[in-house]
């Protein structure tokens, strides 16, 4: 058996197990993001080599709206903890 | 041990596994922790299309699944806004 598969496997192995234990949101996309390389890695030693195409152009793709939508996630968090409805806002 | 058995036991291990952590893992009372967590059992149902040679089903689940990232990421974000 070649080593590709191999390797691949153990980074899907770890980037699930790291995807669910982490809890900072940042970590967790960075662990995903393991766990799809080594799904890409799995496909191309099937042979597989158009589905690899097109995983590798779509896995990015769903990094970067995922990272951009943390980004603003952790703005509205940010700004409804500073000016939360107990106090009295008059600009509503 | 044959790489199409390697490819089913690490995709039902990452099914158990996502489905699991998304029911009872850590803080998942925030909505986005709760969604990076489903994205595991969907790479698990991925590699199990794989072992079984479901080439087109395989590619059109990857193009569904990075639409579907689009559409769940921002409805958590407007519903963190809509909600007080």
């Amino acid at each position: 058996m070649e080593i590709l598969p191999i390797v691949a496997a153990g980074c899907c192995i770890l980037g699930g197990i790291g995807t669910i234990i982490h809890t900072h949101n940042i970590n967790k996309i960075i662990m995903f993001a393991l766990l799809e390389s080594g799904l890409i890695g799995l496909i191309a030693s099937f042979y597989y080599l158009d589905v690899a195409i097109i995983s590798s152009v779509l896995e990015p793709v769903a990094t970067l709206i995922l990272l951009l939508g943390v980004l603003k996630y952790e703005f509205i968090i940010k700004n409804k903890k500073k000016y939360s409805t107990e106090v009295p806002v008059l600009t509503k | 041990m044959d790489l199409v058995t390697l490819a089913m036991y690490v995709g039902y291990f990452l099914l158990i596994l996502g489905t699991v952590g998304a029911v009872i893992g850590p803080l998942t009372k925030d909505p986005f922790k709760r969604f990076l967590n489903i994205e595991v059992p969907s790479v698990g149902v991925c590699l199990i299309f794989l072992a079984y040679n479901q080439t087109l089903a395989l590619m059109t689940f990857l193009g569904v699944n990075a639409i579907l990232t689009l559409v769940l990421v921002r409805a958590i974000i407007k519903n963190e806004e809509l909600e007080e």
